[in-house]
């Protein structure tokens, strides 16, 4: 297995390489499959975490944006990038989505029942994944 | 050395008679060698009636206190100009520590002053932004209550919701209201939101057990 080289500073290129790999770990895993018993919460953070780099990656290559909503540090400042984002306006509110219910997951103790990490994957995970992929012009 | 010769100074004289009877001049009581006589006062030998007396051992003792005196009158300038310095300098840094303490002091005063009116201009766009959420989700049948929880970094606005369980597709309008107001904050403001379906806790779980403890209340259906 081969080290991935990571840019730096941050970049899209970056971005890009650090969701294909969380893909790659969800893959392996087979965590679309995990119920509740499996902790299913994980691929619900998983799922998200990708779609986070996706996202930053768009962000990245937004001239038009502020210089910290580029490069944001926090999820408030990316939510906001999100909003002020023009090319993120379609996917908005599934990113927003899966952000809360990777709070869920890991703070707000809400059990997932055992098709929802399928239900998630459809309704918010594929079209912000698609979409974000489409625009930094990846197949 | 010279602290030395000043602490033996008292009995000196003692040591000179010592000396004198017992090394030089044992017996006789006169120097036997004109020599060491010389080598000790470097003066010429005196004559008999100028038998070290206490007056010639009193020139002896002023020649060693002209060298125990030496060393302070040799660099006496160069410390007198020293400790000027030091003085001059301890004085410059105390008057620079009195200025650092009023100046902190007054960082200080300004410092909340300037915490009070950024508390104020977020606390207001807060409100502001709240009553733009509230107009929007009041409108939203599954919104039933809203809370605000704020600290230091960040507010937090809490959409309490009753629908079915795990429908996310149901939430679109609650996340599209939340997109509305980050799109219209324009301030260094740290703003999150937090949605929480009741149908999804479990039966031994209540939103309270969620909800931070200093979130208020701010609509309810």
């Amino acid at each position: 297995m081969t080290t991935p080289q990571f840019h730096s500073p941050k970049d899209a290129q970056f971005h890009i390489l650090k969701a294909e790999r969380s893909e790659g770990f969800y893959a392996k895993h087979n965590m679309a499959s995990l119920d509740s018993a499996t902790f299913n919460e994980w691929a619900v953070v998983v799922l998200f975490y990708i779609s986070m780099h996706y996202i930053d990656a768009v962000l990245s290559q937004d001239t038009s944006l502020p210089e910290d909503l580029r490069d944001p540090t926090d999820h408030p400042t990316r939510n906001r990038a999100v909003s002020q984002c023009s090319s993120l306006t379609s996917v908005g509110s599934m990113y927003l989505n899966l952000y809360q219910r990777s709070r869920d997951a890991r703070y707000n103790r809400i059990c997932f029942p055992n098709d929802f990490v399928y239900k998630l994957e459809k309704i918010s995970f594929k079209p912000v994944r698609e979409y974000t992929r489409k625009q930094l012009g990846l197949s | 050395m010279p602290e030395k010769l000043s602490k033996k100074g008292p009995s000196i004289w003692d040591e000179i008679d010592k000396i004198l009877e017992k090394e030089q001049f044992p017996k006789a009581r006169f120097p036997k060698s004109r020599l060491t006589y010389h080598w000790i006062l470097h003066e010429p030998m005196p004559t008999r009636h100028a038998y070290p007396t206490r007056m010639l051992l009193q020139n002896w003792l002023e020649l060693l206190n002209r060298a125990r005196e030496f060393p302070r009158t040799e660099f006496y300038d160069d410390i007198t100009e020293l400790r000027g310095e030091i003085d001059s300098l301890r004085a410059a840094v105390n008057s620079l520590t009195q200025e650092l303490a009023s100046s902190r002091k007054r960082i200080d005063e300004l410092s909340k002053k300037v915490d009070v009116v950024c508390s104020r201009t977020k606390t207001n766009t807060v409100a502001k932004l709240c009553e733009a959420y509230l107009k929007i989700v009041s409108s939203i049948d599954m919104a039933k209550k809203v809370l605000v929880a704020e600290t230091m970094d960040v507010a937090t606005i809490w959409t309490i919701i009753d629908a079915p369980p795990f429908e996310d597709s149901l939430r679109t309008p609650i996340c599209d209201a939340q997109l509305r107001i980050l799109s219209m904050l324009k301030e260094q403001i740290s703003l999150d939101f937090n949605v929480l379906n009741v149908s999804e806790l479990s039966e031994n779980q209540q939103p309270d057990d969620i909800i931070p403890v200093n979130a208020k209340l701010i609509w309810e259906r």
